[in-house]
């Protein structure tokens, strides 16, 4: 027992030793996160590889979790040394001028990964932030209800029905018209948020004024439309019926049988929100990239300005958010979808989903990722978009006219945020 | 032999600060210090992910008492609240009378009285998030209990009327509607206690004269009861007005957080949060509306004592001086 400690001593000793001279990671890392991604990360890759690194991990629920970080990041007393942050809140962070720059490792493996979650974490020329993921957006699919009612349920061909927006409306009557009134083409109005979003050419602020992009406008009209015209389900986003729409369980006050014929969801919604609560009809699905191209939530990973390890949190993020081995290991495992393009690109032939039919999800989404404008998210999107969301809410059930709803909108806008 | 007494005294009695120190603690850090900070940033541009800031005085109050939505906050409130209070009297009042009636023999009045208090138990979070579900729309148990009975809302649409589920969290006076029912629900109970501890110290002689008098009891109540629990009355007035003032977490998780419909269920608090916590954090805005609300409750608490309070007794009492 004795010897067996002078050794391990002795071990340490020399490991320590080299880490200083290579500058190696070595320390504690705090780590604070959201979500148990990083938590598995860590556990079952980070720390084997790195032995030199103590992780301390704490999770906090998203909706808490920027009423735990700010006031530590703001006062600089018990902060991080490294968190995830949402995509919902990213841009907050990015823009505090709080976070470490991190350009130096974004820039040495800037070839190799995708484009957009890097325009994401950049404020100002630098950046703060990298993702270890891509979440394109698609149109998630029933095949039964294809094949019924548009005659196939081929991915190539369904698209042809959903190339553009006026397209979609169409297909949204013919579903109806052909279904008898019980096919409808989203089961919430909310679904079609995300796709509008991405479909805009400039972000909700433009040089320190709100900006309503004319997608946003068309979004209005367009939830007003499907539920003027019973083209959509009626429900809300992440409610009942919206799962149980999900497998193909959901009727309307009369006891009617709704089909709902697509969920627009992105990379995390097919592994965490179909698989999970539509197992019922699995193989039953299949994907499309719908009327436009979005990405929806993600997770970036950043760093404390004043951590006093920056060498082991640079080190972290590099290898959280882009090392091939660690990428492509966790991409097998998971079924993430990578932001890593060598590894997407070594990887994306071998998939083929069997809850999408056999369709191979990964090569679809690689795709998808590429055509994600990374300028449009900001740090104040949350809280203009809880705001325009009862704009479009009071449009859509003819509470006011299309006017009165931005007035109101922008007015909100301006007394909450100064805009 | 009695200086050393008294030198014994003064030695016991400086142990009193220490059994009183964690209380005092406890209050300095916890709440003395907050609200001087809340009243020291409120004349701040304390704004974001700061902790640094610079004075600009009366800057933020200039534009609370120009901010439209803040006053449309306080009528929120103020209608949600009013809404909740006067039944809440009323049915209290009730309650209380009869429970503590000695004349109706009420059995198992430990029982009702249990009841009565048991929703002011559970957590305000928790009894929104039920309404919320219970109130769904298109689906849910309010909603299919309303079909049994074949009651739909008419809705235009696509120029053809439709039958269909009722929206509540759509309109604006079922959604304020809901969130007081809550509030009476959850403190109507605490209402009825406060009342029954009242009229049990109302002088059981009072009662035995007027019964000897020949009084009903609709006389004992209405002559008696009612005007020896004036001052109960005011001070539950009083501390659910300071309460309904503070009103957040029903309104806050009943909707979408921001007050839907319309933003007519907004409460003070809930505005205050969305400043602070949501959006920009704009904490030094958030805390001069904080403060805007404590002038607003001080104002009404002073002006409800000086109008409501039973004067008769004031002046019968300076008439005895000047005697």
């Amino acid at each position: 027992m004795k010897k067996f400690l002078i050794v391990l001593a002795a071990a340490v000793v020399l490991m320590t030793g080299c880490a200083k001279k290579d500058a190696k990671a070595s320390g504690t890392l705090v780590v604070w996160s959201f979500t148990d991604e990083l938590k598995t990360m860590i556990d079952k890759y980070y720390t084997p590889s790195h032995p030199d690194v103590t992780v301390e991990y704490s999770l906090t629920p998203t909706d808490q979790f920027p009423n735990k970080l700010d006031p530590v990041l703001a006062s600089g007393q018990g902060a991080p040394d490294v968190f995830a942050l949402e995509a919902a809140f990213v841009r907050k962070y990015i823009e505090s001028g709080l976070l470490l720059d991190i350009t130096d490792i974004a820039n040495d493996v800037k070839s190799k990964q995708l484009a957009y979650p890097i325009e994401v974490g950049t404020f100002n020329g630098k950046v703060y932030g990298l993702s270890w993921q891509g979440t394109p957006g698609a149109m998630f699919y029933r095949r039964s209800l294809a094949k019924k009612y548009l005659g196939s349920d081929d991915p190539a061909e369904v698209q042809k029905y959903f190339t553009d927006l006026n397209k979609f409306l169409e297909t949204a009557a013919l579903l109806k018209d052909k279904s008898t009134g019980k096919c409808v083409v989203v089961s919430a109005t909310g679904d079609l948020l995300m796709p509008f979003k991405g479909a805009r050419k400039a972000p909700w602020v433009v040089d320190g004024k709100l900006n309503i992009d004319p997608a946003m406008v068309t979004y209005m009209d367009m939830c007003k439309t499907l539920k003027d015209k019973g083209y959509e389900g009626r429900q809300g986003q992440w409610s009942e019926g919206w799962f149980a729409g999900m497998k193909g369980a959901l009727k309307d006050e009369n006891g009617k049988d709704v089909e709902v014929f697509s969920y627009f969801l992105p990379t995390w919604g097919l592994h965490y929100v179909l698989k999970t609560n539509a197992p019922d009809t699995a193989g039953d699905w299949a994907m499309c990239p719908g009327p436009a191209g979005y990405s929806w939530g993600g997770t970036w990973v950043a760093a404390y300005k004043g951590t006093k390890n920056a060498v082991a949190a640079k080190d972290f993020i590099k290898y959280v958010t882009s090392d091939d081995t660690f990428l492509e290991a966790w991409a097998k495992d998971t079924g993430d979808y990578v932001s890593n393009n060598t590894v997407v690109a070594k990887i994306k032939d071998s998939y083929a989903e069997p809850f999408l039919g056999g369709q191979n999800h990964y090569a679809a989404f690689a795709t998808m990722a590429a055509s994600v404008n990374g300028k449009l998210i900001q740090g104040t999107d949350q809280a203009i978009e809880g705001l325009f969301n009862e704009a479009v809410t009071a449009y859509m059930n003819g509470e006011k006219d299309k006017n009165q709803a931005v007035e109101d909108f922008k007015s909100q806008v301006n007394a909450q945020l100064g805009l | 032999m009695k200086q050393k007494t008294i030198g014994n005294e003064t030695r016991v009695n400086r142990w009193g600060y220490f059994f009183v120190l964690p209380f005092v603690l406890a209050f300095v850090l916890f709440n003395l210090y907050p609200t001087i900070y809340t009243f020291v940033i409120a004349f701040t541009d304390l704004k974001g992910l700061r902790n640094t800031f610079t004075f600009v005085g009366l800057k933020n109050f200039a534009k609370l008492v120009s901010d439209k939505y803040f006053w449309g906050a306080v009528e929120n409130t103020f209608v949600m609240w009013g809404w909740n209070f006067i039944p809440q009297l009323g049915i209290a009042l009730l309650l209380s009378i009869w429970l503590s009636d000695i004349r109706l023999k009420l059995k198992c009045k430990g029982f009702f009285r249990a009841v009565i208090y048991m929703p002011n138990l559970l957590t305000a979070a928790s009894v929104a998030m039920l309404f919320r579900s219970l109130f769904a729309y298109p689906i849910g148990p309010v909603n299919q209990f309303l079909q049994s009975l074949d009651i739909y809302a008419e809705v235009e649409r696509n120029g053809t009327m439709i039958r269909e589920a009722f929206q509540f969290f759509r309109s604006v006076p079922a959604s304020r509607g809901i969130v007081a029912f809550i509030q009476w629900w959850m403190w109507y109970g605490n209402t009825v206690i406060m009342l029954m501890a009242g009229i049990t110290s109302i002088s059981a002689s009072l009662y035995e004269s007027a019964v000897v008098d020949g009084a009903n009891s609709r006389q004992t109540t209405w002559h008696i009861t009612l005007p020896m629990l004036r001052p109960m009355m005011l001070y539950i007035l009083v501390t659910s007005m300071i309460g309904g003032m503070q009103m957040l977490e029903v309104p806050f998780l009943l909707t979408d957080m921001r007050g839907a419909p319309d933003f007519k269920i907004r409460t003070t608090n809930v505005y205050l949060y969305n400043m602070a916590f949501q959006g920009v954090n704009d904490y030094a805005y958030a805390a001069a509306i904080s403060i805007g609300v404590f002038i607003i409750t001080i104002v009404l608490a002073l002006f409800i004592f000086f109008f409501l309070q039973d004067r008769s007794e004031l002046k019968k009492k300076r008439v005895g001086v000047t005697k």
